[in-house]
């Protein structure tokens, strides 16, 4: 039990320094990116702006979840009992 | 930072920090975490409209990848949830404009501040008085008898309301309930969801549970089909209302989709009625937040 746990906390550790490094990547890209023309539907156009932010949200929950699911399985947090 | 769209100064890594803090708490103990971002959010200072509007599109990312979990393991009444979402939709609406009224008159962040803390406390005081109630049966080894009669009575003569049409739910094992229960069902929780900004679980559960019947399991997994197409319908009808930063919403999802794998794990090692009672704590904490941004006026960015 001592060694999985051990296991366990180096496994989440590892975990979220690879998020990390993926968090500031995306909020580069995204943040900067996505900035000015959702700023723009959202004042000009607010129905567009309301079915982006809709797929977006939808967009990132399926991704970031095949993204961590691929992350513990690559550690192998689920064999961990 | 400034996010452009609402103009809220805030710190990007106190969102991913506060999304984090939810979806370890919401996958720990198997709820959304909506009623926790809602005070978390407005400790920090977002005005209570864009709190709303914003924690809805957060929801909506995180509730549609669990809703799918639970539809593998077939714990998804699809009938039961389509017909509950028509209700919970109008509901939505209903919660929305309120919100409008609301923010016209100048006085949404006293409103949804003062109904979080009540709602808060409520939640707290059932799920203390639950899991002391469970530790005290395993102490004497027996059941409650008397209170599941009590929870088996309120459901069979919500059953016997004979208001046509009258329906049946194979899935869930009900004969024949009115239809209006269901739709009554949906409309409450989703008056909640588009006023608090919540997915409305922690209500519309126990609603599924003890008034409509439904097996907890079934429950668990029909309540996320539902918060799909509440905090969905909530998002665009509160972004069309100028409610929604969804920057805001896709940083703070960014903490919530690793923290919810992290808490799902944790209940491996840690579970039973003890845990329910520690739950029990936090919407009590939720308050706190929400009666102190209350008090003082401004939050803390």
């Amino acid at each position: 039990m001592e060694e999985n746990t051990r296991r366990l906390l180096r496994n989440f550790a590892i975990e979220l320094l690879l998020y990390a490094l993926l968090l500031v990547l995306y909020f580069i890209v995204v943040l900067r990116v996505l900035g000015r023309p959702l700023l723009e539907l959202y004042m000009e156009q607010p129905v567009i702006y309301a079915a982006a932010a809709l797929l977006l949200i939808v967009a990132q929950g399926v991704m970031l979840e095949y993204l961590t699911s691929l992350l513990i399985r690559l550690l192998g947090l689920e064999r961990l009992e | 930072m400034e996010f452009p769209i609402s103009g809220v100064t805030i710190s990007p890594l106190l969102l991913v920090s506060i999304g984090f803090v939810v979806g370890v708490l919401g996958g720990f103990f198997g709820v959304g975490g909506g009623f926790l971002a809602g005070p978390l959010l407005l400790w920090t200072g977002v005005p209570a409209n864009l709190v709303v509007g914003t924690d809805l599109a957060h929801m909506t990312g995180k509730s549609i990848v669990a809703a799918k979990r639970h539809r593998t393991l077939g714990h998804v009444d699809f009938r039961l949830g389509s017909l509950m979402v028509i209700g919970t939709i109008v509901g939505v609406e209903i919660g929305a404009q309120f919100i409008e009224v609301l923010e016209a008159a100048g006085n949404v962040d006293q409103v949804v501040g003062t109904t979080y803390v009540v709602i808060l406390l409520l939640i707290s005081a059932f799920t203390a008085w639950e899991s002391i109630r469970a530790l005290h049966m395993i102490r004497t080894q027996s059941l409650d008898v008397e209170d599941v009669l009590t929870f088996q009575g309120i459901t069979q003569r919500v059953h016997n309301i004979q208001l046509r049409p009258m329906l049946s739910f194979p899935q869930s094992g009900i004969q024949s309930v009115s239809l209006w229960v269901v739709l009554g069902v949906g409309l409450i929780s989703g008056i909640l969801a588009g006023f608090l900004g919540v997915g409305g679980g922690f209500i519309r559960m126990p609603m599924l549970v003890y008034i409509v019947g439904v097996p907890t399991h079934v429950a668990v997994g029909t309540d996320l089909f539902e918060i799909v197409f509440s905090a969905g319908f909530g998002t665009i009808t509160h972004a069309l209302k100028g409610n929604v930063d969804i920057l805001m919403a896709l940083v703070m999802h960014t903490g919530a989709a690793i923290g919810a794998q992290i808490g799902a794990i944790s209940t491996r090692y840690f579970a039973g009625p003890r845990i329910r009672l520690l739950f029990s704590t936090l919407p009590l904490l939720g308050a706190i937040l929400v009666i102190i941004r209350l008090l003082v006026g401004t939050g803390i960015h």
